[in-house]
């Protein structure tokens, strides 16, 4: 499966970024460059998530000023700081859902859900297509946002175990473990005798 | 909380998105953040809190 590879960076890129990081917290004035260069990739997370785009577009920005905030507890582990930002629109973006009572949006993918649907070793028919739909919007949180995530927003297990702070291997597990769920819950549903 | 599934929902251009960026914004949101929380931390510094005593202790007297 082909993935977005925009996420990952060069070790140099890596410690370069952590330099306007360190300046950042300094003056939060040289956070410039890293709002510019997130803001985008922030803003379609949290789109992704949300029914309403002035919803989106104040949650992105009260991530970049939580970001900027709590930037002093902000520590490099050698990931993009990206992972970091990911990690509090998450939150943000679950909090705004909980306060404000409206829907948390699930948006998928057609060329994602083949991927899933191949992996399910079904076959890609509307019916079957449909099922797996539902089967996914019932999955809990933290499966649903690996799933998302690894499909629908074709990120790399690198990039959702960095974000999600648990290893690669642990985000290329548990998806596997997810997509045998669908796949029982599938047969279940398609053939109920069983 | 309730979901709601899209299938392929549009997405705003790249370039309508970078021209949401509002880095003023967010910065004056940061500074006035930090003025509130240096104003109610001074409020609890040694000098402050001296002058809090201070009521308290006239308070107590002219009750």
């Amino acid at each position: 499966m082909q993935t977005n590879s925009r996420f990952h960076q060069t070790p140099e890129q890596l410690l370069s970024e952590n330099q306007w990081v360190e300046a950042a917290k300094l003056n939060p004035v040289r956070f410039e460059p890293l709002y510019k260069k997130y803001y985008e990739q922030i803003f379609r997370y949290v789109y992704n998530r949300m029914e309403d785009v002035e919803d989106a577009l104040d949650v992105t920005a009260m991530v970049f000023v939580k970001a900027m905030t709590k930037l002093n507890l902000y520590e490099f582990r050698g990931v993009p700081f990206s992972s970091w930002l990911f990690r509090i629109a998450m939150s943000e973006v679950y909090q705004h859902l909980k306060d404000t009572s409206k829907n948390r949006l699930v948006n998928v993918d057609v060329a994602g859900m083949r991927d899933v649907v191949d992996e399910l070793n079904e076959d890609e028919n509307e019916e079957n297509k449909q099922l797996i739909i539902q089967l996914i919007g019932k999955l809990p949180e933290k499966e649903l946002q690996l799933i998302e995530m690894r499909y629908f927003e074709k990120r790399s297990y690198k990039e959702i175990g960095e974000i999600l702070g648990i290893s690669e291997n642990n985000a290329k597990v548990r998806s596997f473990r997810i997509l045998e769920k669908l796949k029982r819950e599938f047969k279940v549903s398609t053939n109920p005798k069983i | 909380m309730k979901r709601k599934i899209t299938i392929n929902r549009n997405i705003p251009s790249k370039n309508w998105i970078n021209a949401q960026q509002d880095f003023n914004f967010v910065i004056n949101r940061v500074n006035s953040k930090k003025n509130y929380t240096s104003k109610l931390r001074n409020w609890f510094s040694p000098t402050i809190a001296s002058n809090w005593i201070t009521i308290i202790l006239l308070i107590a007297l002219f009750n």
